[in-house]
């Protein structure tokens, strides 16, 4: 009887693991100044169904309000998109202004963003799949933080970003 | 087929799957370079661009300009006086345009091998412009009528140009476009 119960147990962990491995995980490890570390590994399955109950009015409403401005650009956004994702690797755009510092390359299948200040610095990876997919669902209409979270799936295997502002450092990674 | 291995087969399987393949690159794609140099200030842009990208961000631009006012070139031009003279010289060889000595002040506005060649420099000002147009492109900008400047016809033109389009040069600012077929390089961190 307690083999039973044991392959039981067994297989339910085994469908959760197939369940979380197929839909992906985001890992946020946030580093305090202090030296204290808080790693919190969140299946993306759950982050998009707890993103609607989530006080995010406000955002959506501010991602909806930018989108809304350029909408009429994004066939034209997509297209640029395809063609760079295309291309070969390269630094597409490097601009300094004093301290400040700002690149932009191409690596891969992914667009490379780091941002540098004497008291910032942040670095944004971000797979052509997921811009695409980003791009052709903001054509269709308002974008919710549950369809960016779902956007998240196709950027598995990847650190999205590295912000820190001298006092926090935070990484956040898709699994 | 045990536990742990199905487990390790279900972890695995999402994973390999996860990048989409992206479009082989070809080696003659155009580049279009900008670098805007101002030392003075600490600042510089550099760009490098993929042509085709270049040409379906101006897809999203207006498909002309209206240029209002005159041109600086030649004391009293307009741009429907100017496209007159260039289409004046189509059937001729090599040509100067426009010539102007005033103080410190020099133009030089040229047809050579069919391309537009414009030199203009402020010695007071140590200012210094030169623009190198290949003549398909300047008939494709010139293609519309009045004040009206064809971009997106020009853009079309520029992915058979290679080498420079604008140098530009001031006292503590320079700004280079140009053309080739090599991608932008990373320059380090």
């Amino acid at each position: 009887m307690w083999l039973r119960v044991a392959k039981v147990l067994a297989s339910i962990a085994v469908v959760l693991g197939v369940v979380v491995a197929a839909t992906g995980v985001m890992v946020v490890d946030v580093k305090k100044p202090d030296g204290t570390r808080l790693v919190v590994p969140m299946p993306l399955l759950l982050v998009q169904a707890a993103a609607p109950l989530a006080p995010t009015q406000a955002a959506a409403a501010g991602i909806e309000r930018q989108v809304a401005r350029v909408r009429r650009y994004l066939p034209a956004a997509e297209e640029v998109l395809a063609a760079v994702a295309g291309s070969r690797d390269s630094d597409l755009a490097r601009v300094d202004k004093g301290d400040e510092h700002v690149r932009v390359r191409k690596v891969g299948d992914s667009l490379h963003i780091r941002v540098e200040s004497p008291r910032k610095k942040v670095e944004l990876n971000v797979p052509f799949e997921l811009a695409r997919r980003a791009l052709d669902r903001a054509r269709d209409g308002p974008l919710s933080p549950a369809d960016l979270v779902a956007l998240l799936r196709h950027s598995r295997l990847t650190q999205l970003a590295d912000v820190d502002d001298g006092g926090d450092h935070v990484k956040i990674t898709i699994w | 087929m045990n536990a742990r291995v199905l487990a390790l087969v279900a972890l695995a399987v999402p994973l390999l799957g996860c990048g989409a393949p992206v479009a082989s690159s070809n080696a003659e794609t155009p580049w279009l370079h900008v670098r805007i140099e101002e030392p003075g200030k600490r600042s510089r842009v550099h760009l490098n661009l993929p042509m085709p990208a270049v040409e379906a961000a101006l897809k999203a631009a207006p498909d002309s300009i209206a240029v209002d006012g005159g041109i600086p070139l030649g004391g009293d031009m307009n741009l429907d006086r100017f496209r007159r003279l260039w289409k004046g010289l189509e059937t001729t060889g090599d040509a100067e345009i426009i010539k102007v000595e005033q103080g410190d002040a020099h133009q030089n506005v040229s047809k050579k091998d069919g391309r537009l060649l414009i030199h203009m420099r402020n010695d007071r000002e140590s200012k210094t412009v030169d623009m190198d147009v290949p003549g398909a492109v300047v008939d494709a900008l010139f293609s519309g009528a009045g004040q009206e400047l064809k971009i997106r016809a020009a853009v079309a033109h520029l992915r058979a140009v290679r080498g420079d389009v604008v140098c530009a040069y001031e006292r503590d600012a320079s700004v280079r476009i140009w053309i080739d077929e090599s991608a932008g390089a990373p320059e380090g961190n």
